[in-house]
């Protein structure tokens, strides 16, 4: 991950651009949350809305593959296809897991 | 006498002795014959039996000849009538004839008249009756005619319509084509890749244009056509016009000149997308069929009476011209010029007619006149309607009446526009075409106690360009060297640093926007004193169009509704920096109530279609009818520019946002240059006329 490259892409300064990756990061593990719990409960619904939320914040800040993770979910939960979810949501944690460590204490 | 059209006849007389005469001798002549005593009997008889003539005497007790024969007429208005009259009688001929008589004869009457007679009325009658077939064969004929036409424009009507239903179909993956072509240019791709992807979407817009084309002329031919009533301000649209064709002359000598009238108003009433239409076709022609020169477009307005606006637009190159004898038929569909036009440059060979049309849909024309080898001029007329905004004339800032300009540039008809838009402002111009005479004409106007306020130079000049001029001025003595220099020209690559190098004050492109002239040379004329205090261009920064945008911008306050965190944060920040004020709703329900609470508060809102409690498509339609609600209060107002952020960048999802009252739409993930291009398009240059 190279941030200075991400910033200069939006151009921002790096350090702005950790800021706005802090708060993917907070919302991201919300909405992965909501994405298991909707997984779990079956609800196609739940998953098109958090899978959609971590699609586009992390496309705009240039995390193509996590992106693209999360529109595959959103994707599949759209035609009510649950089918490999929890295989599929493993891949985006682990798409999700080097940003996250990035703030880790 | 059989063949003549006479077949049986019928007497009518009172006496005896006339009927048998006449009997016996009809007899003779082969015609056989009956006989009746008084008019009404005759109405008896000729209810039974067919007749082709009657004989008639005129004075007879009862109904006399000439009344019988008007009641004979009223039933059976082609039976011939002959009256038989005595030496002496009420009517005269012309009473006879005039009463519908075939012909009469007097009595006692001579035998060889009346065949003669008889004769001449059989002939007659089969003359009519060869002329009636004839007219029923033709009535027939036209019937027929008048059917397969019907038909012919029926079949016609379906194939127009088919085409715009199949032209439609053909759009939507189409545009998913091309759609899909760009977000693959947008990954990594190698060199060879990215050539082939290029090629795709080239092709694919290529394609596309000419499916436009080919609906726009079947919505023609099938009547859809219907035009818009919305307000625009149609120096703006002239204006994106000349930025769309500038980079496809970029590497010819061409000059792109804008003129607009005084009397054009800053709003019109009307339908922009299509008179962009014939405008971006007459100015991509012109591009395509010019090498060097210029090519000029000019919109003259006059006012009519009632709601009515007329406009002039002429569009006038330097190009290869139009062969007089092709001057009439370059609007007719699928022709062009030459036909190897086609080969070399492109197109459907349907952009004129549609113009055409479009032309006839706002009750004006279109028509070209050209010179082979020296160019064209293609005008379009029409009517507007008058637009009630308040502001429909152009304010004038009149702090720059009096003021003394000094214009240079090398082409006339720059000099001109700049003369007149100057003059408009009562502004004092003298214009030099050479610059070498620069610095002399400074001197002697000062000389003279009547020094200029303002020079403005054009940069490329054949005989001294405008960096040499300016640095001429500049090393000159006072007070002349502090003179406000104002540079223009079409190159603006880097040229800004080039020009404050030189001396320049100001720096603004080709072709002269109105407004942007304006705004510079009332900045420039502001800061005049400051100017000369501070001993001229030293360290001073250069006023150029972008340092005036610069200022509009710090002014310009956005509403970006956006439910997602993430996004708010990062469209905020970047809002931010490059200037702008930002604030934010987290979905449609805010939004709406931020707009509403303050409708004038913003000037454009960003809106994201998918979100909670409200999506973006409600919210807008809910801020369209909030709009329209206070207009139908008198309020005028101004219409709120709302583009849609949208992930789902599908084909039909521009059409859906801007069917909920959306002006554009940028796709997710966000970019940079997009979001400004829209603030640019929305707010700035809008802000500027």
């Amino acid at each position: 991950m190279n941030i200075n490259k991400l910033a200069e892409n939006l151009g921002l300064e790096p350090d702005e651009y950790m800021e706005v990756l802090e708060l993917l990061v907070d919302s991201g593990k919300a909405d992965i949350n909501s994405l298991e719990e909707a997984i779990a409960a079956g609800s196609a619904e739940g998953v098109v809305a958090a899978a959609h939320s971590i699609k586009g914040a992390s496309a705009n800040l240039g995390l193509t593959e996590l992106s693209e993770a999360a529109k595959e979910m959103e994707l599949n939960a759209r035609e009510q296809d649950l089918d490999g979810m929890t295989e599929k949501i493993q891949v985006l944690k682990a798409k999700f897991e080097p940003v996250a460590a990035l703030f880790q204490p | 006498m059989a063949g003549s059209g006479m077949n049986r006849v019928l007497v009518v007389d009172d006496e005896e002795m006339i009927r048998s005469t006449a009997m016996a001798f009809l007899e003779k002549i082969g015609l056989p014959s009956d006989a009746a005593q008084d008019g009404e009997e005759a109405m008896n008889m000729l209810r039974d039996g067919q007749y082709d003539l009657i004989l008639s005497d005129v004075s007879m007790p009862g109904m006399d000849g000439i009344q019988l024969m008007r009641e004979v007429k009223k039933s059976y208005p082609d039976l011939a009538f002959i009256i038989m009259t005595g030496y002496t009688g009420d009517y005269t001929y012309a009473d006879i004839i005039s009463s519908g008589a075939s012909d009469y004869i007097s009595k006692p009457f001579d035998m060889k008249e009346l065949k003669a007679k008889i004769e001449r009325i059989g002939r007659e009658k089969g003359i009519l009756a060869e002329l009636q077939e004839t007219n029923d064969q033709l009535e027939t004929a036209i019937e027929r005619a008048n059917q397969m036409a019907v038909q012919a424009e029926l079949a016609s009507l379906a194939k127009s319509e088919f085409l715009a239903n199949m032209s439609h179909e053909i759009r939507t993956p189409l545009n998913g084509v091309i759609g899909f072509t760009d977000m693959l240019l947008e990954t990594q791709l190698s060199e060879e890749q990215t050539d082939y992807a290029s090629t795709i979407k080239r092709s694919g817009e290529s394609l596309l244009s000419l499916i436009n084309d080919i609906l726009d002329f079947s919505k023609i031919e099938a009547g859809q056509m219907d035009l818009e009533e919305i307000d625009f301000d149609p120096e703006i649209l002239c204006h994106d016009v000349c930025d769309l064709i500038r980079p496809k002359v970029h590497d010819k000598p061409i000059e792109i000149l804008c003129r607009i009238g005084n009397e054009v108003p800053a709003q019109i009433k009307g339908d922009p997308h299509r008179f962009r239409q014939v405008l971006v076709n007459l100015m991509g022609n012109a591009s395509k069929f010019t090498e060097s020169g210029e090519i000029e477009v000019a919109l003259d307005a006059t006012e009519e009476k009632g709601e009515d606006l007329a406009f002039h637009v002429s569009v006038r190159d330097t190009g290869i011209g139009i062969p007089k004898a092709k001057l009439a038929t370059i609007f007719e569909p699928f022709q062009q010029a030459d036909g190897s036009t086609t080969r070399r440059y492109g197109g459907t060979g349907l952009g004129l007619t549609i113009c055409k049309k479009i032309s006839e849909l706002m009750e004006g024309d279109i028509w070209a006149e050209s010179e082979l080898g020296k160019g064209t001029c293609f005008h379009f007329i029409g009517k507007v309607k008058k637009s009630p905004e308040k502001k429909a004339r152009r304010i004038l800032p009149k702090s720059l009446k009096g003021k003394k300009l000094l214009i240079v540039d090398d082409n006339q008809t720059n000099l001109d526009i700049l003369r007149y838009l100057l003059e408009s402002l009562e502004i004092r111009v003298h214009e030099l075409t050479k610059g070498k005479e620069v610095v002399y004409t400074l001197e002697q106007a000062i000389d003279a106690n009547d020094p200029f306020h303002l020079a403005i130079l054009d940069i490329r000049m054949p005989d001294m360009n405008g960096y040499d001029i300016a640095r001429a001025v500049r090393n000159s003595p006072p007070p002349g060297s502090n003179l406000p220099l104002l540079a223009f020209s079409s190159s603006v690559v880097r040229a800004a640093k080039r020009c404050q190098d030189a001396g320049f004050d100001g720096f603004l492109p080709k072709p002269i926007r109105r407004q942007k002239l304006l705004k510079m040379v009332e900045n420039l004329l502001s800061t005049e004193k400051a100017g000369v205090q501070a001993g001229a261009s030293d360290g001073a920064q250069i006023v150029t169009q972008y340092s005036v945008r610069e200022e509009m911008k710090r002014s310009v306050s956005l509403l970006l509704a956006e439910d997602n965190p993430v996004n708010q944060k990062l469209a905020r920040m970047m809002l931010k920096k490059a200037g702008y004020q930002v604030e934010i709703a987290n979905n449609g329900k805010e939004a709406l109530s931020k707009f509403s609470s303050d409708p004038e508060a913003f000037h454009l809102i960003f809106m994201d279609v998918q979100m909670p409690e409200m999506d973006g498509m409600e919210a807008t339609r809910a801020i369209r009818k909030a709009e329209n609600k206070r207009r139908n209060g008198g309020d005028p107002g101004t219409r709120i520019p709302i583009i849609a952020m949208t992930a789902n960048a599908m084909a039909g999802d521009r059409e859906k946002c801007l069917e909920a009252g959306m002006d554009d739409y940028v796709s997710k993930p966000i970019k940079r240059e997009l979001v400004f291009q829209m603030i640019d398009k929305y707010v700035l240059n809008k802000e500027a006329s």
